[in-house]
């Protein structure tokens, strides 16, 4: 049996940060604004200003730690493919920590889509991967892959040893 | 004991022990993935500076942010 050597191991894309950053940054700014109102009517109406404060810090806490939740649960290498076996992570931290893992032996071939100008300017895209069943099973893809023609090329490389 | 003071102490409390299980959940799980790298023959060093750089950046902020939400509570309570 040959040894278990890794051909690739990486994150996948970065623009899966986007869409949570830009809401938990937006919370983020808006709560500020609440603190920052609360300090102008503090002498005025005190109880409001201290009901304001505090509504507005602890938004701004839940999103300090939410979006830092985002980063560290997503910032780990979630794409393994060694010359035995493809393994894609989907996890989030407390909430999920699934594995999925593909044999090499099982793959007949591989498909990269990459739909919209967002996927074609930025290169990244949806590895699919045809196990031999009859329908589009998207247990067996890995969305947000970076550079996905190369990893399939890396794959078929793989495939046609 | 005001009951600013008993606030900024329960916000200070939440705030750590979130920030304590998140990165302590994060160490579990990143370091099983490198475990599993290294007996592969994968070379981790990036990934494990990343890793720290991720931690110590996520607990200065946070204790950061929240002493000064608690400071401005207390200065806005008093």
């Amino acid at each position: 049996m040959t040894q278990e050597n890794v051909l690739y191991a990486h994150s996948t894309h970065w623009v899966k940060y986007i869409p949570k950053t830009a809401i938990y940054s937006l919370i983020g700014f808006l709560s500020i604004g609440l603190m920052l109102l609360a300090f102008q009517i503090d002498a005025t109406f005190p109880l409001v200003s201290l009901a304001l404060y505090l509504v507005g810090s602890v938004l701004f806490l839940l999103c300090h730690h939410l979006l830092f939740h985002l980063y560290l649960s997503e910032q780990m290498i979630d794409i393994i493919i060694t010359n035995q076996r493809i393994i894609y992570y989907n996890d989030c931290l407390f909430t999920c920590d699934d594995e999925h893992e593909i044999p090499l032996s099982r793959i007949a071939g591989v498909e990269m889509q990459q739909h919209g100008l967002l996927q074609n300017i930025l290169n990244y895209g949806i590895l699919w991967f045809d196990t031999g069943g009859s329908s589009l099973d998207m247990k067996r893809s890995i969305p947000h892959v970076a550079h996905p023609d190369d990893v399939a090329e890396i794959i078929n490389t793989q495939l046609r040893l | 004991m005001t009951p600013a003071a008993i606030l900024a102490i329960g916000i200070l409390l939440s705030s750590a022990l979130f920030c304590a299980l998140t990165l302590h959940e994060f160490r579990k799980v990143s370091m099983r993935r490198e475990k599993l790298l290294n007996a592969l023959g994968s070379d981790q060093g990036g990934t494990v500076r990343s890793r720290y750089a991720l931690s110590v950046a996520y607990g200065i902020t946070s204790l950061l942010w929240t002493m000064l939400i608690v400071v401005g509570l207390l200065q806005i309570a008093s």
